[in-house]
């Protein structure tokens, strides 16, 4: 009971957190948060489809660790995640290799911003997996995105769709070629940015970057990362999955450990 | 100002209840640790004729041909949908003196309540009874299901229902018989590691019988839903002489060509229906009719 009594805590604790900070801002806090509200901000009226001014590109380096294994998670990964984020626009691709897997993941989100307090649009996304000497999956998901902006400081995001996943096992391909599931997919997102320099952030996501089991098996994650220096965000993370949540009494298959170093430019 | 932090309320109120009621049978199943397949599956226990309700059962004499009755999913004990025994009861009595039909044991898949109260139980072990007493079934094994240990209830499958482990395995002439834990939806490395080390010691023929289903070619969100786990098992049961794959939990009727066959045996409380397994020993080969 203590391992879930802690999860809830901190879930409590960030909920708590994050009502003080999307408070109305004081006069010293926006000073403290360098919010300048003369500046030439885009008119509150209109829809952004999209603008290319200033996108960011970065690539991320990390190294997960895990913590309680499954077979999923049975050694240390490495990571390579390559971003273009334009705000209305964003794609990413990424690999992840350890020592008897290997995966492929992009994502690509279009998501216009509107009255400058939201966006809402549509995601897809396609993942390849290989379990070397074993199997081969191929999943794609198609979902339905929003993002609520509040401030300088905080964001939510969340989204909601289907998953179709698409396994070819080789000890059995001669007699069943190709196995098909097709399942639930949600992601939410609450991040604080601190001072533009810390972000904070809590997610629960029924499929992560690079493991796509059905639902409903959530991940629950922690983490932060630090802008050390203009272009350079040292960070880490922490995530809990937990198997067949709705139907079984909760059981955590994995949790894993990562670290994280993302270079802008 | 109010409207943004009205909207923040509801999403936070929202994310509680996700929490909160992350089970289809309520919250409190997040905070149990009892139920962790870890602790339920440290030790694969091996049924032999050292146990005398297993000696006494002849199962371990088991040879040629013959057949196993295979149940699932009764969920005795809930209030919707009472769990009558008269429509088996009555196909028993009809087969009764067919020796090639006739079953030598019974297999239940799990779920053999619905939520794991001690009451529940008892009038599973009743069923059982009637079973043993009536129509001269010597043993039923169990596997441990989802709704078996809701609300921490682990405890209460491990006194009623035979051989009282969830992880087990016994022999007949030419074939072994494997029970896995999937209770919890998952088997867990652990598991997976004592199951692989046997199977990959034991060169004998291989029945594996389970709650969770392996593979489901619909919609779903209730299968195995860790797909690495799922892919890596039924890849090595094709490697080591697998022939046979039991599950229940879905409630549904599905047959799949795994290079074994792996089948998925309907509700026996909802939708009245059973499965008889024909083994031939000497073929080494176990094929399952669905029965109502």
């Amino acid at each position: 009971m203590t391992k879930r009594f802690f999860v809830f805590i901190i879930f409590l604790s960030l909920s708590l957190f994050s009502m003080d900070l999307t408070a109305e801002p004081l006069d010293d806090l926006k000073e403290f948060l360098e919010i300048d509200e003369d500046a030439d901000v885009p008119a509150s009226k209109k829809i952004v489809w999209f603008h290319t001014v200033d996108p960011e590109h970065s690539i991320t380096w990390a190294q997960s660790i895990p913590i309680k294994k499954d077979l999923r998670a049975n050694s240390p990964a490495e990571q390579i995640i390559f971003a273009y984020d334009a705000k209305e626009i964003r794609l990413d691709a990424g690999f992840q290799y350890q020592a008897d897997q290997f995966d492929f993941a992009t994502h690509l989100f279009y998501m216009p911003t509107f009255y400058d307090t939201f966006q809402a649009g549509i995601g897809i996304n396609y993942h390849l997996y290989r379990y070397f000497d074993e199997f081969s999956e191929s999943d794609f998901i198609e979902s339905l995105r929003f993002r609520w902006i509040r401030g300088p400081v905080f964001s939510l995001e969340c989204g909601a769709g289907y998953i179709y996943k698409i396994a070819s096992i080789d000890a059995v391909k001669s007699y069943t070629n190709r196995i098909y599931s097709f399942s639930y997919h949600f992601d939410l997102l609450v991040n604080w940015k601190i001072k533009q320099v810390f972000d904070l952030w809590f997610s629960l996501k029924l499929q992560d970057y690079f493991d796509y089991p059905l639902a409903i098996s959530p991940f629950y994650k922690f983490g932060f990362d630090v802008k050390c220096a203009p272009n350079l965000v040292l960070g880490a993370d922490y995530s809990l999955k937990y198997v067949d949540m709705f139907f079984s009494a909760v059981y955590l298959n994995q949790s894993v450990t990562r670290v994280f170093c993302k270079v802008v430019f | 100002m109010s409207d943004n932090r009205s909207f923040f309320r509801y999403i936070l109120l929202s994310l509680t209840s996700l929490v909160f009621f992350s089970s289809c049978y309520g919250s409190w199943n997040f905070w149990y640790e009892g139920n962790d397949v870890d602790k339920r599956t440290q030790n694969l226990k091996y049924l032999t004729n050292d146990d005398p309700d297993f000696e006494a059962s002849k199962i371990s004499d088991l040879h040629g041909e013959y057949t196993v009755l295979v149940i699932t999913d009764p969920h005795f004990g809930n209030k919707k949908k009472k769990v009558s025994g008269e429509p088996l009861f009555k196909y028993l009595d009809s087969i009764k003196g067919d020796e090639n039909k006739y079953p030598k044991f019974v297999l239940s898949l799990g779920d053999s309540v619905d939520i794991g109260y001690e009451g529940h139980y008892k009038e599973y072990l009743a069923f059982c009874n009637e079973l043993k007493t009536k129509y001269d079934i010597p043993l039923i094994l169990n596997s441990c299901g989802n709704h078996d240990i809701y609300q921490s209830h682990w405890g209460n499958w491990e006194s009623f229902c035979y051989p009282h482990t969830s992880f087990y395995k016994f022999k007949t002439e030419k074939l072994s018989w494997y029970c896995l834990d999937t209770a919890s939806g998952a088997v867990g490395l652990n598991q997976y590691k004592k199951l692989m080390n046997d199977i990959k010691n034991d060169s004998r023929k291989k029945i594996i019988f389970t709650h969770y289903p392996f593979v489901r070619f619909n919609f779903n969100c209730s299968n195995m839903a860790e797909t690495t786990e799922r892919n890596k098992m039924i890849s090595d049961f094709a490697k080591n002489n697998v022939i046979c794959v039991l599950g229940g939990h879905n409630h549904t009727m599905t047959y799949d060509d795994l290079g074994f066959p792996d089948y998925g045996i309907p509700s026996f409380g909802y939708d009245e229906m059973w499965g008889l397994l024909y083994v031939n020993e000497a073929e080494g080969t176990a094929r399952l009719e669905f029965c109502e």
